[in-house]
């Protein structure tokens, strides 16, 4: 006898199963635009009415080609709802007409003309900020009938082939007013164009990539571009929104311990991340031991992070690149910016030179809490310590004429943190300085002309009774580079270009004991390159391209020998060249569209490094770490990275989609031995251990950009592993950053004009940690015991961090103001910064409260940090 | 024997790490330490363990032999008891003989050991045979310590600064010889009647304000792990007469190394955000064995504080 319950039962699972099954094909059904039904009257209807209706039903957009139609001509309609992609036949017959898709663009185009090569002139110039004259990076420009187009590169320049005589351009860019030209094309054309903001974008605060239609007509993979303008109403630590935290939270990116300004792409190492500032590399991004980065967010233009394909262009690092821009400085009027937070303040001006030709920006920012600590703190140790940052940007262009454009920039940051007490004085900071030149050669060559200074230095002080000590330490850099952009023609780009750097490390000196110093290391790095962007059809494109790049030890310098057991055996003085690694680093990158809104990808990077970070500290960017030059003694390091992707977007939804896997094979990682003393010594080279590396992974992300509700929702799953010789008895075992599983969740709800809230949540396995096992005494200490390295995890890393932006005036008036209230770590997650063995301690954490008791604690570094910072600019 | 650093004085540093991350986080919300379970399960294989060693001083020397331990938990290390015990330097075997009292500490006769030697120390112990060799390093003359008086409102000492001093310790950035370093302070009793100057009220109201015999390990190099652990200068009062016996006791290599990990893995390691990679600290004994067996040869100068 049948039950009545499993009837019911079986209904639900068949109803279930039913569901599934017609889900993706009622999906498929919903989002095909081509099928959406337009209701009409049983009438007469002329072209142009129709065309009329179609657009206010569907949307969707007609661009034309080389065509000519009466849109007066009638056409009858005897039913009442026809499908759209029948409407448009019956408008447009087959054998007279080619209809192409786009998004929700239908483009005409005649079946009996073409155009030949030579009916084309060549368009190119700058696209730029209308109010401030920034020039825009990523902007489109494309002709509505053929839809070819070129986007700016990374200085806002294009040049497009366009067909001859009367066309009508689009110029695009997110966050601005589109811009439609009716041009009458006779020869090239020098056409420099500025685009409007679009005010309510002001409101769409996500962090977002490039539009999605970029990421799927693009060969770029595992690339994200950021904006300041959407950070800034982010949660951030202690309201000062940063750079470097955004990229900590996007997927295939980890960190070993919160607070903290490292970050670790894809499996690779702390040092395999070149940070650039307008050109410049920046050693160590870090202040106050990375709790902020450097980088000041009123100074920021945007930045672009690589983790996948990263072009021939680049090159010096393995694993990624954050190229990031600082404004340039309003050519139109005068403007001042800035905010003042619990942390620090800043402030920030613009104002042209000469109006419409130059520029200049100065920004600065400082914290304050050591006068806080001076004047209100009640304890002898805290008032006599003082700790600070403070950062200045700088940047000034000017146009010489359409061709040429100088740019002159600068940042200069420092730390201080003196302790009295105890007699310290520990002084670090970043100094670049960029010149370039932007120079037209023609229509279709472009170079931009760099000279480049950075340097990272350190210092430590020590005051004792007859005198002062220091000791100091640096790494400066000289470079000059010369990067081109030819615009072969409407399938082609070639970009090719000279870099050459001069590296002086200084590893460190104290005046006081001379034989305490090192020796310096100079070096210089070169580098030819040169690559393709192809589109070999409308589906299809690859980019590809070579960078050889060269590695010269310079004298004078004693290079050490080592036997086995990394005792010194000999050494040697060397003058001049000494040595050269050479390297050859193939990079590919291929997409093809499998539909309108849907794209593979696949890719193929190697890249070489000469420089090396070693650090013996468990936090990231200590001051104290140690950069290195590849030498006799010190192999390069290679990686080669392979990846795919499948890229989807859904416009009729706002979503975007894309799955990135990868496999990455790193040679010559450098480890410290244990316990391996890396200051003040001059045979720190035995202190070391080279082998292998493997990562694999993938990355899941969902976005959403359109909308009162906007964000995106990450998922990484990825692993890494070292096998080094000497380390760990030879066996492979986990990265210290292995964190397999990480989930990121960002969302911005715009409530009204003036109140936008924001959250974010993140999630990741315990970093790897080296735990003990047994333990022994001595001295009266308990001297743990370890197991395996990275034998074990620290608990699981997740936090909420909530904000409010309330803006006193709604955000396109032209003085704006805004409070930013944020709760980092909303739920007070003490989230572990590390775990040690020790005898049981007091509920501070100082004293010990019970020696005959050994206990496991973890420390960790924020509970609930509410902070609110208030924001102005006019 | 007394410990490297005072408890107090690692307590303070501890506390101004804490003071500085308080400073940016504003509101108080700094972090702290919690008690978790244990990351690994536990393995404690008790293995022997060696402690002690031979000075260039005529004196009954100790070697304690005990087993290792769990991570967590009751902390308590079993004596190794019943062990055999000799010290040899090539030539001659000194059998060290386990004090009834006190199981697992094994002492030698009135012995002294010789700058350029080698000893041995060999450890039969549960049929298994354990071995462990140090050189003694010849020790040097050094400078005595130079007691600098407190400068005028300087911490802890107001304007109350005549006749007291601070100390500065013998290079413990960037010495180049690693040593242990001990100082003793000898204060006559009767100080205050002869004491010329006003004393600070605090140093009158407390009983434990002088200076008590610390035991430093000079370091050769700068140490990041423990920048905030130590410094190159200690504050102290020092009343004039006071005697201060400074003793140096010249490591080797292996020794040092030894000691530094140690400290890198205990009195370096907790909150300390600087704190270096976890790794296991490596001795010179035999078979397994954890612990160091040391020679050390010492070197003592003596000085009295006068105006």
């Amino acid at each position: 006898m049948l039950n009545i319950r499993e009837v019911v039962k079986n209904m639900k699972q068949i109803k279930l199963m039913v569901l599934v099954l017609w889900l993706p094909i009622v999906l498929n059904a919903q989002e095909n635009p081509k099928n959406k039904l337009i209701q009409l009257e049983i009438r007469k209807y002329t072209q142009g009415e129709l065309m009329q209706q179609i657009e206010k039903q569907t949307g969707h957009t007609f661009g034309y080609g080389n065509i000519s139609f009466d849109r007066a001509e009638t056409i009858d309609i005897n039913r009442s709802s026809i499908s759209l992609k029948e409407l448009v036949r019956k408008l447009f017959p087959e054998k007279d007409y080619q209809i192409s898709w786009r998004n929700n663009k239908i483009l005409i185009k005649s079946k009996t003309k073409t155009f030949s090569s030579n009916q084309t002139v060549q368009v190119y110039g700058y696209i730029t900020d209308q109010s401030s004259g920034e020039r825009l990076v990523g902007a489109t420009i494309f002709d509505e009938s053929t839809m070819l187009g070129a986007s700016t590169n990374g200085y806002g320049f294009y040049s497009v082939n366009f067909p001859i005589g009367q066309t009508v351009v689009q110029v695009r860019y997110l966050g601005y007013k589109n811009l439609a030209l009716k041009l009458h094309l006779k020869s090239d054309t020098l056409l420099n164009l500025s685009l409007a903001i679009q005010k309510q974008y002001l409101e769409e605060v996500v962090v977002t990539d490039d539009p999605g239609i970029q990421k799927i007509q693009s060969t770029e993979n595992g690339t994200i571009s950021l904006s300041m303008q959407k950070l800034n109403k982010m949660p951030a630590f202690a309201g000062e929104p940063d750079v470097i935290k955004t990229i900590q939270a996007l997927p295939g990116v980890q960190t070993i311990a919160e607070g903290t300004s490292g970050y670790f792409v894809r499996g690779g190492n702390l040092d395999q991340n070149l940070i650039l500032l307008d050109e410049a590399p920046i050693y160590n991004p870090s202040h106050i031991l990375g709790f902020f980065s450097i980088f000041n967010q009123d100074a920021v233009k945007d930045m672009k992070f690589f983790k996948g394909h990263i072009p021939a262009k680049y090159g010096g690092r393995l694993s990624s690149l954050l190229s990031v821009r600082m404004k340039e400085g309003n050519v139109k009027k005068f403007t001042a910016s800035g905010g003042i937070g619990l942390v620090a303040s800043r402030l920030t001006l613009e104002a042209p030179i000469v109006k419409d030709k130059g520029s200049i920006i100065l920004s600065g920012r400082r914290t304050y809490a050591d006068f806080i600590w001076q004047t209100l703190s009640a304890d002898d140790a805290t008032k006599n310590t003082s700790v600070y940052f403070y950062d200045f940007n700088a940047k000034a262009n000017y146009r010489l004429n359409d061709r040429n454009t100088l740019f002159i920039s600068g940042f200069f940051g420092r730390d201080v943190n003196k302790i009295k007490v105890q007699q310290y004085a520990i002084i670090w900071g970043n100094q670049t300085g960029t010149l370039r030149w932007n120079h037209i050669f023609n229509d279709r060559l472009f170079a931009n002309t760099s000279l480049i200074y950075s340097q990272y230095a350190y210092q430590l002080g020590l005051r004792t009774v007859d005198n002062n000590l220091k000791w100091k330490s640096l790494i400066r850099d000289y470079s000059f580079k010369v990067d081109f952009d030819y615009f072969l023609n409407s399938s082609n780009t070639l970009t090719f270009g000279v870099h050459s750097t001069f590296h002086k490390l200084n590893p460190g000196k104290t005046n006081e004991a001379p034989e305490l110093s090192l020796s310096n290391a100079n070096t210089l790095e070169h580098a030819l390159y040169i690559g393709n962007e192809t589109k070999i059809n409308d589906r299809f494109q690859i980019e590809y391209g070579l960078r050889a790049s060269l590695f010269q030890n310079l004298g004078p310098s004693t290079i050490y020998q080592f036997n086995e057991a990394q005792q010194v055996i000999d050494s040697g003085s060397h003058k001049g060249v000494f040595h050269n690694f050479f390297s050859i680093e193939p990079r590919i990158a291929i997409n093809y569209q499998l539909k309108e809104n849907t794209s593979l990808k696949a890719s193929y990077n190697r890249t070489a490094q000469y420089l090396h970070l070693v650090s013996n500290t468990m936090l990231p960017f200590t001051t104290f770490d140690h950069w290195m030059m590849s030498n006799p003694n010190i192999e390069p390091q290679y990686a080669d990275q392979y990846s795919v992707g499948y890229y989807r977007r859904f416009p009729d939804r706002g979503f975007n989609l894309s799955l990135d896997a990868y496999y990455k094979h790193l040679n010559n990682q450098l480890e410290v031995v244990d316990h391996a003393q890396l200051l003040m010594n001059k045979y720190i080279e035995a202190e070391l251990r080279s082998g292998k590396g493997y990562a694999y992974g993938f990355e899941l992300l969902a976005e959403k950009n359109v909308g009162k509700l906007q964000g995106h929702i990450g998922y990484t799953y990825a692993k890494t592993t070292r096998k080094i010789e000497g380390i760990n008895q030879d066996a492979t075992y986990n990265a210290p950053f292995d964190k397999p599983h990480k989930v990121d969740f960002a969302m911005i709800y715009e409530m009204n004009k003036r109140l936008t809230f924001g959250a974010n949540w993140v999630y990741s396995s315990g970093g790897a940690i080296t735990a003990p096992v047994e333990t022994f005494t001595h001295q009266g200490r308990t001297v743990p015991v370890y197991g395996d390295r990275n034998n074990a995890r620290l608990p699981d890393f997740h936090r909420l961090d909530l904000s409010m932006s309330l803006f006193r005036r709604k955000p396109n008036a032209k003085n704006q103001s805004y409070w930013v209230f944020t709760l980092y770590n909303a739920y007070g997650r003490e989230n572990a910064a590390g775990v040690f063995t020790s005898q049981e301690l007091d509920s501070e954490g100082v004293k010990v409260k019970d020696p005959s008791i050994q206990k496991t604690y973890k420390s960790w570094l924020f509970s609930v940090v509410p902070a609110v910072s208030y924001n102005f600019k006019f | 024997m007394n410990i490297y650093k005072i408890i107090e004085r690692i307590k303070y540093h501890i506390r101004s790490v804490i003071s500085i991350l308080s400073c940016f986080v504003i509101l108080g919300s700094t972090g702290c330490l919690t008690e978790i379970d244990p990351l690994t399960e536990e393995n404690s294989t008790k293995t022997l363990v060696v402690e002690g060693g031979i000075t260039s001083e005529l004196k009954q020397h100790l070697v304690t032999l005990g087993l290792s331990g769990n991570v967590s938990g009751q902390n308590s290390f079993d004596p190794a008891s019943g062990a055999v015990v000799t010290i040899s330097d090539g030539e001659n075997s000194y059998l060290l003989m386990e004090d009834t009292k006190s199981p697992g500490d094994y002492y030698s006769q009135e012995i002294a050991g010789e700058p350029g030697k080698s000893y041995t120390l060999n450890v039969h112990y549960n049929g298994e045979s354990y071995q462990g060799t140090d050189t003694m390093v010849a020790s040097e003359p050094f400078d005595p310590v130079i007691p600098a008086p407190i400068e005028p409102g300087r911490f802890l000492f107001g304007k109350h600064n005549k006749g007291f001093y601070s100390i500065e310790l013998p290079g413990n950035f960037g010495n180049g010889k690693p040593v242990i370093y001990e100082l003793y302070y000898d204060t006559p009793d009767d100080w205050k009647d002869n004491f010329p100057y006003s004393i600070p009220q605090r140093f009158i109201d407390r009983t434990n304000w002088q200076p008590r015999d610390t035991t430093y390990l000079i370091h050769p190099a700068l140490e990041t792990a423990a920048l905030f652990e130590y410094s190159t200068t200690e504050i102290v009062g020092i009343p004039l007469f006071t005697l201060i016996r400074e003793r140096q006791y010249f490591m080797s290599e292996a020794h040092y190394a030894f000691q530094r990990s140690v400290l890198m893995e205990t009195d370096w390691r907790g909150v300390n955000i600087l704190q270096s990679t976890p790794g296991n600290v490596t001795g010179n004994m035999s078979n397994g064995a954890y612990g160091f067996f040391y020679a050390m040869d010492m070197h003592e100068l003596q000085k009295i504080i006068e105006e």
